[in-house]
């Protein structure tokens, strides 16, 4: 039976309650961003309902607002200091991340978008992930627990970007047209 | 709500009954495509008891509901029928529902 009346004293002890972290408002901040941005194109950036290791789903809308196929998977990291990932010819930040991540990612037939987001300049950066994986000719190796990616300076997150993300998309989608046009047996 | 495993047998059951009626599949990816509205939905090929990735479960429902084929829970009444020997929901929701995002 539910307890009534004042809550119980000295449940825990006030420095063991939780906290909102730094940590906890910069995540909250890339989220808004992303999801502002996204709003802007028309679009939607929502939470996966469950966590299947990406941080929002972008749903995109043709011109006449009817919903597209499939999603862009996006995994955010915020970050208070971009200095210590930044590159010696300061071309992009190098983040290192765990390879079986990266595996997960590179298994995905939609598009996943790796954003680093620098929350003191309110300013995003992205990577195309199974391109650069495709580009750096990734193959997993089991005695490294983490790769580097490289995000590019120039991939600014903005508006633009966001639309780069809905064409990726629906450059799968094109496949996955050509697929059910074959029918049950595929090509 | 709690995370529902759904095999490869019952998602396809479902996506029949609410219309996507032409299917697909090549290079490890199965299609299914709704004639109504063009809408396309893809998983990653598997056997009928195979259990659906949940992302690409989640993101089938959530576009079959933007596009207005079927509500969360008329997708989820659908998939609780799927493989019964007779269903419950008889009649395929509207295939353009007025709930839009």
């Amino acid at each position: 039976m539910a307890r009534r009346g004042r809550p119980r004293q000295n449940a825990l002890p006030p420095n063991l309650y939780p906290r909102r972290t730094r940590e906890h408002i910069i995540s909250h901040l890339s989220v808004r961003a992303v999801q502002w941005l996204a709003a802007k194109c028309g679009f939607i950036a929502e939470a996966p309902e469950h966590d299947y290791g990406y941080d929002l789903y972008l749903y995109t809308f043709d011109a006449e607002g009817r919903p597209e196929f499939g999603t862009v998977a996006i995994q955010l990291k915020a970050t208070d200091n971009l200095q210590p990932y930044r590159l010696a010819d300061n071309s992009g930040m190098a983040f290192p991340v765990e390879q079986r991540h990266l595996q997960y990612w590179k298994d995905n037939f939609l598009p996943v978008i790796f954003i680093l987001y620098d929350a003191a300049n309110q300013a995003g950066y992205w990577l195309y992930v199974q391109r650069y994986l495709h580009e750096i000719d990734f193959v997993a190796d089991p005695n490294q627990a983490f790769v580097t990616l490289r995000v590019p300076l120039k991939n600014v997150l903005n508006e633009a970007a966001i639309q780069e993300f809905r064409r990726y998309k629906e450059l799968v989608r094109g496949r996955m047209a050509e697929v059910v046009h074959h029918g049950e047996n595929g090509r | 709500m709690a995370k529902t495993d759904v095999s490869y047998a019952q998602f396809e059951e479902t996506l029949h009954f609410l219309g996507f009626t032409e299917k697909g599949s090549a290079d490890g990816v199965i299609v299914f495509r709704h004639p109504e509205t063009d809408l396309l939905v893809a998983a990653p090929v598997g056997a009928a008891e195979d259990i659906v990735p949940g992302m690409y479960y989640e993101v089938a429902q959530r576009t079959i509901e933007l596009r207005g084929i079927a509500t969360r829970r008329q997708f989820e009444q659908a998939l609780s029928q799927a493989g019964k020997p007779s269903r419950r929901v008889t009649k395929r929701p509207h295939p353009v529902l007025s709930a839009t995002p």
